[in-house]
């Protein structure tokens, strides 16, 4: 009886097939995480999929369509008067707004200092949010073809909402401010003091690091870009600080702060097609990797 | 007597599903730790019923695309795929020999190994700092509540064939 049990290999589980694949799996995984290799198999990936994700993000669509059509004539009518109005106003603001960019940029020249490029903006929607557990991202419906690159920010009406961090034909992938150890440098607003802050993960506020005990902060304080990194255009807003914790065992203070742009409410958010004039060469590790080689070849 | 005919499945109606399946997954759930994994449950499915056709080749494959879609690193969802079959294989008699709700209850088993092994391997990378456990639990929760029911919509289909004869 015992002598014909069957066994774990004649029951023809394929143990064999499994461990050739784990390796394989294995070894996709070590050049996703460590080589970042992987990105060609994923940009193919992505071609085969858009369409399917495309469609996907329609039933949406059609029914904020739908809603919209059967909005009634005198309820546009209605609409149209307030935001004349609304107009009349802003057009106001506007003028002042064109006088004071005009003397800033007259003293600017004054003190010459270098001029701020204007940023260029392209509208773009959300076709989807992945699901991950480990990350915060959207995926927007414009990419390489749109003349979208990598590392330009994304903001909407509000404030800074993430930077794209892929990009595909079709299509591209913002990292949200959300993310684990994204980070982006900021100036307090009050009193222009200097700082960087990072993602927490899903949900977690956002944590103003390095930050000095004794540091002139306070709860309500506004985050805005600094634009010294040369990715975000300075002065857009961030974050607000929502709590300050100055323990004394920590030598640094814990400041957590809330985003101002509403990170997981809209449809719509806008790239920022910036590139500052006064760009520095940035140092990077492989060159400096590739220079220690070419002195030991040397040396040889 | 008419003789019986055990007809396989063919493999239009198991691309056909897996499909139905795939688009469930990227449905825009947003990102959140319940969704359910229905492209596992069916490729499972279809694991048990028809093992000659499918094996863990294009469970592969699909962890693969699934990854590309949720911007995982690449093999994480791969792995998590090839666990759930090689267990639904191991474990056929186990599953294929039970009532409905017992079935459910071994997918559960399986679908928390898989689950588990994927939040370990990303644990031991370093990307998760503690494992959350409504992410392990929930997903799987829902996949074994929705074996019944797939089983009932696919149940038409000709009696699985134990491909490990005793």
């Amino acid at each position: 009886m015992f002598r014909n049990s069957p066994s774990l290999f004649r029951q023809g589980a394929p143990l064999l097939k499994l461990f050739f694949f784990l390796l394989v799996c294995a070894a996709l995984i070590f050049s996703d995480y460590r080589l970042h290799a992987t990105e060609k198999i994923r940009a193919f990936g992505q071609t085969i999929l858009f369409p399917l994700q495309q469609l996907l993000s329609k039933p949406s669509q059609f029914a904020q369509n739908t809603v919209n059509y059967f909005v009634t004539r005198s309820a546009m009518r209605l609409e149209l008067n307030k935001q004349s109005k609304e107009i009349e106003g802003l057009s106001f603001l506007a003028n002042q707004a064109e006088y004071l960019i005009s003397e800033n940029e007259h003293l600017k020249k004054l003190l010459r200092l270098p001029q701020q490029p204007a940023v260029k903006t392209l509208a773009a929607e959300i076709i989807y949010n992945p699901n991950n557990p480990i990350s915060q991202k959207v995926v927007i419906n414009v990419g390489e073809s749109d003349g979208v690159k990598a590392g330009m920010p994304i903001a909407s009406d509000l404030g800074i909402l993430g930077q794209i961090t892929r990009v595909f034909s079709n299509s591209s992938e913002v990292t949200l401010l959300e993310e684990r150890d994204f980070s982006i440098p900021v100036l307090v607003e009050r009193n222009g003091l200097r700082a960087a802050l990072f993602g927490v993960g899903r949900s977690a506020p956002l944590e103003l690091r390095y930050i000095n005990n004794l540091a002139d902060l306070d709860v309500g304080d506004y985050l805005n870009t600094s634009g010294i990194d040369g990715t975000y255009p300075p002065g857009m807003p961030v974050a607000i600080i929502t709590k300050i914790d100055r323990s004394s065992e920590s030598s640094g203070a814990i400041v957590s702060c809330r985003p101002i742009a509403k990170i997981n409410h809209y449809r719509h958010l806008v790239v920022l097609i910036y590139s500052p004039n006064n760009q520095v060469p940035v140092p990077t590790e492989s060159e400096t990797i590739k220079h220690k080689l070419k002195q030991k070849k040397g040396a040889q | 007597m008419k003789p019986i005919v055990l007809k396989s499945t063919s493999y239009g109606v198991i691309i056909l599903t897996i499909l139905f399946g795939f688009l469930l997954n990227i449905f825009p759930f947003g990102n959140s730790d319940w969704v359910p994994d229905f492209m596992l449950v069916v490729l499972a499915f279809w694991v048990m019923q028809v093992p000659e056709k499918m094996d863990l080749t294009p469970a592969f494959f699909l962890g693969v695309l699934m990854d590309i879609q949720t911007s995982q690193y690449l093999g994480i969802h791969a792995i998590t795929y090839l666990v759930a079959c090689f267990l639904v294989i191991v474990w056929d008699r186990r599953l294929l020999n039970n009532t409905l709700l017992g079935q459910s209850f071994v997918m559960f088993q399986i679908f928390l190994i898989a689950n588990a092994a994927q939040l370990f391997i990303l644990w031991q990378m370093g990307t998760i700092r503690e494992f959350s456990a409504s992410y392990l639990m929930i997903p799987c929760v829902l996949q074994a509540c929705l074996w019944p029911v797939l089983k009932k919509i696919l149940s038409g289909h000709p009696a699985p064939i134990h491909h490990n004869p005793l």
